[in-house]
């Protein structure tokens, strides 16, 4: 009989969620601890997490590495068996669901996650502009290059974002990698630091400038969540920036 | 319907109770936080790599002190920001070694504007630059509901069931979105690590 883990079932337990009975979950993460392919699993897939999370924590080829250092280092340690402290986190366990959910996350998430609870299939799009390095120039903060992308694309570092905007009547132009429903009006922010041979089909490239001083280091995010603040408050389609290039018009110029 | 549990609650327990390898996963888990969290004070790569594996070595130690009335990532975050400040203080007493000027706010703040470490290989660079690359073309090249919901999970931090009711469908259903959207995206970084030599653990 196999045990062996499937991989979905990596990818739901590295989330916490399970949908089994309680007991089950215990059984299922050490049954992925003590599985070479199930390790691996949860390691890359932990990996693009934070990848897409942030701009900052890139993937290194030596994470695999690391882990097994660290593994062969605590094998050589005494076992620890501290069975009090694990009674002791089963009795404050769901308490600390409610605080672990805020916790998680940066505290700007929950805001935005109650207000597209209140949406009603809203598609949203948004994933970290990862930056680039040309010529030794250092990665700038994506909230930074959202500001200099002004400068009509690339110069240095910075990605150029490019709004999909579909409108209600229906503008084939707006529509960016899939078609969306046309009775909704939605913005869409999508970061791309490729060279224009990236650019989705039918999606105008332009360039956003937040409006006001939106972007700070400490949220990278910052631009998008405008972006989803604004959908999340009354599904209107402006972005709270100013849009180089609307879509109707022609392509912006990038370099 | 079923209460959600804490991975890392969880596994902390599962550690506590004898099981080495369960803290193998939080360390994947972690690990990249971790060091980069320590780089800012250390400033090294090699001695950040050092002080994140004494990190995790001194939080397995103490595993048993660990009652759960904060979430693990906090108490390994304390954890890490002692290690760290004493290796830097360590490496004062040498008046060889310039003194580095750590930032401590307090916070993990992400900070992209960071200069890397002379110490990054324009290999290393390279390489980073093509995962960046592959994940997001990965991105790009997803149907639309399963980027999304990968999406909404990574980035928003929201739970499955607040996924269920923004995008309007089961709970089953965002659970297999996003396992197929990560393994879309990791069938393709394989790729990439495996070329570059990655290891099995």
């Amino acid at each position: 009989m196999s045990t062996s883990v499937t991989r979905e079932q990596v990818s739901a337990a590295l989330d916490g969620e399970w949908a089994e009975p309680q007991g089950v979950a215990a059984a299922r993460l050490r049954a992925i601890a003590g599985d070479e392919q199930a390790r691996a699993d949860w390691l890359l897939y932990a990996q693009i997490g934070d990848l897409l999370r942030s701009a900052d924590l890139q993937l290194r080829s030596a994470d695999a590495a690391f882990v097994a250092r660290v593994s062969a280092a605590i094998e050589q340690e005494p076992v620890v068996i501290a069975p009090a402290a694990a009674r002791q986190i089963d009795a404050g366990r769901e308490a600390l669901a409610q605080v672990a959910a805020a916790h998680r996350r940066p505290h700007w998430s929950t805001r935005i996650a109650a207000g597209m609870a209140a949406v009603a299939g809203v598609a949203v799009m948004a994933w970290v502009a990862l930056p680039t390095l040309r010529d030794g120039v250092p990665a700038t903060a994506p909230a930074q290059m959202a500001m200099v992308g002004n400068a009509g694309g690339p110069s240095g570092a910075a990605p150029v974002l490019k709004p999909v905007v579909a409108q209600q009547s229906g503008n084939p132009a707006g529509v960016g990698p899939a078609a969306l429903p046309q009775s909704q009006q939605v913005a869409l922010v999508q970061a791309d630091l490729q060279v224009p041979a990236a650019v989705q089909p039918g999606a105008q490239p332009a360039t956003l400038t937040p409006r006001g001083a939106v972007a700070s280091s400490d949220l990278p995010m910052a631009e998008f969540l405008l972006a989803h603040q604004q959908m999340a408050g009354g599904m209107m389609p402006v972005v709270p920036a100013v849009l180089r290039q609307p879509l109707a018009q022609a392509p912006a110029s990038r370099p | 319907m079923e209460p959600t549990a804490d991975s890392d609650a969880l596994l902390v327990q599962q550690v506590q109770a004898g099981h080495q390898k369960s803290f193998d996963l939080l360390v994947a888990k972690y690990q990249r936080r971790i060091y980069r969290l320590v780089l800012r004070f250390v400033r090294d790569p090699a001695k950040a790599e050092d002080v994140a594996q004494e990190t995790f070595l001194r939080a397995y130690r103490a595993i048993g002190q660990f009652r759960g009335d904060s979430q693990f990532y906090t108490w390994l975050y304390r954890i890490a920001v002692n290690t760290a400040k004493k290796a830097v203080a360590d490496e004062r007493k040498d008046p060889t070694v310039s003194e580095g000027d750590a930032v401590d706010d307090g916070e993990e703040t992400f900070r992209p504007t960071e200069r890397l470490s002379s110490s990054e290989t324009p290999e290393s660079m390279l390489v980073s630059k093509e995962i960046a690359r592959t994940v997001n073309e990965a991105m790009d090249d997803l149907p639309e509901d399963l980027r999304t919901a990968i999406t909404l999970r990574e980035i928003e931090g929201m739970s499955y069931e607040d996924i269920a009711n923004a995008m309007q469908c089961p709970i089953g259903t965002v659970r297999s979105r996003i396992f197929r959207a990560r393994e879309a995206i990791a069938e393709r970084l394989r790729a990439v690590i495996e070329h570059k030599g990655g290891k099995r653990w």
